[in-house]
């Protein structure tokens, strides 16, 4: 089934704006009339996506993944997420990086996940519900061994972190706040590199930082 | 309709005050431009139209939705772009065929582009943003451009934009009058959806303009291939004919 995605891969580029705006329109009048005549199609794209392995990648141009996962994302639905691990990982594009959080949490599913998880649990890095969230977060954190959890781990938490709190939504924001409250041998490092860019801020600002972050 | 409080707004925060000025500069219609703009329509209608070489769906009927558009490129992020009917011909730049569709904006939270002091409140917003200073000076500028629109329409609940052209043909478009749109469809946690738009409905192939046009190097200007043959009518004879036209669900052609 997967090699039906690699042969649309033109197709997707182009809806996606590989070719400009007007081609980019013109295609999703062309994939509006295709799913019309094809009911199961939009289910066949689903069934697919949930096969998808790290392996996969490169079937899609980035952009076009990006177009595939919001298309997912009206059917309450997205990869699995060792290929949304891959994803981002495969990719330095600041934008690309932010949709693929976005793409994590902004499903039904993860903002009531996130709902229910406030009413039982005190928050945690480890009860994280958010499972990409709570399992990239634990990957940099997780080195038992202090002496190695050296500036790359801390750059990682930095880069994440900044990523969680620019896409800026409940679940992100709350992933943001467990990661800086979590204990680790980066943690002040981190703490004080978040303090670096409120600091400046005007006061009112600052408070409304230090306290959707819970500083 | 608005479709009311979302389930996960944005709570990133930014300046409270400036929160509290963008809030106050969205206006509910029917307050505000879009409020004018539809009161001095039959109905409240828009127009967007389509190159004869994809409109092929619409002129026979199959398709009836309008698609919301995706691309990077597009000014106000992801959504359906079209123009109200009172410009009738502003967007004729982006083909020949003309698809009117209704639309209901009772309630819809309109955020008004053309005006200089909302610009202004939209850059200060963006300056205020955890990355601001990568997603400025990265070279893939429209795609941060898209995201940071789509985020603060996010992050206001702001179901249309309203904004001047700026792409253009003299004859056509005019850049200080003229108004175009950008609607959202939201999903049900507060994301922007794409596909089909469901705040249209009933599009319809109803213009069929006699013209063609070529864009420039960088897409800016759009010269006219054929005219101008033809003096031009107003955009209110123009907007009653497409009117009629729609109603009787004909077409109208219009000379180049």
């Amino acid at each position: 089934m997967k090699g039906l995605l690699a042969l649309s891969a033109d197709f997707i580029d182009r809806l996606s704006g590989g070719a400009g705006e007007v081609e980019s329109e013109a295609y999703e009048t062309r994939l509006a009339s295709i799913l019309a005549a094809d009911r199961r199609l939009a289910d066949d794209l689903v069934r697919i996506a949930s096969e998808l392995t790290p392996e996969d990648v490169p079937l899609l141009p980035r952009s076009g993944w990006q177009w595939f996962c919001g298309f997912l994302a009206t059917r309450s639905t997205r990869p699995p997420d060792d290929f949304l691990h891959a994803l981002f990982d495969g990719t330095t594009n600041i934008v690309l990086r932010l949709r693929t959080i976005q793409t994590l949490t902004t499903l039904p599913q993860d903002v009531d996940g996130l709902h229910r998880y406030r009413m039982e649990h005190a928050p945690s890095l480890q009860t994280f519900p958010q499972p990409w969230l709570r399992n990239r977060m634990q990957r940099i954190v997780q080195d038992r061994a202090r002496d190695r959890v050296g500036p790359r781990a801390v750059e990682q938490a930095y880069d994440l972190l900044f990523l969680l709190m620019q896409v800026g939504n409940e679940v992100t924001m709350a992933a943001a706040s467990v990661l800086l409250a979590h204990e680790w041998a980066g943690m002040a490092e981190l703490r004080a590199r978040v303090a670096e860019f409120i600091q400046p801020l005007d006061e009112e600002t600052r408070a409304a930082w230090n306290e959707g972050l819970h500083l | 309709m608005s479709i009311g409080p979302l389930k996960s707004p944005i709570v990133a925060p930014v300046n409270p005050r400036l929160t509290a000025a963008i809030h106050a500069a969205i206006e509910t219609y029917p307050t505000g431009q879009l409020g004018h703009i539809v009161a001095s329509m039959p109905a409240p209608l828009a127009i967007k139209y389509v190159p004869a070489k994809y409109a092929k769906k619409y002129v026979t009927g199959a398709v009836r939705q309008l698609r919301i558009s995706t691309s990077a490129g597009f000014t106000w992020g992801t959504g359906t772009y079209v123009s109200p009917l009172l410009f009738p011909i502003s967007t004729a730049i982006f083909g020949r065929v003309g698809i009117v569709a209704r639309f209901d904006p009772t309630g819809w939270r309109v955020f008004d582009g053309t005006k200089t002091t909302n610009q202004k409140l939209y850059i200060d917003w963006i300056r205020m943003q955890p990355l601001h200073g990568s997603l400025t000076l990265t070279m893939h500028s429209q795609l941060a451009n898209q995201y940071l629109r789509d985020l603060f329409r996010m992050a206001h609940t702001i179901d249309c934009v309203l904004f001047r052209p700026d792409q253009f043909n003299a004859t056509y478009t005019s850049l200080h009058s003229d108004v175009w749109m950008n609607v959202t469809d939201w999903t049900t946690t507060g994301a922007i959806a794409i596909g089909d738009s469901t705040r249209f409905v009933g599009a319809q192939f109803t213009v069929l303009l006699d013209e063609e046009f070529s864009p420039d190097q960088y897409d800016i200007e759009r010269a006219t291939l054929i005219g101008p043959i033809s003096s031009r009518q107003s955009n209110a004879i123009i907007m009653a004919d497409i009117v009629k036209a729609y109603n009787a669900r004909h077409h109208v052609a219009i000379e180049a």
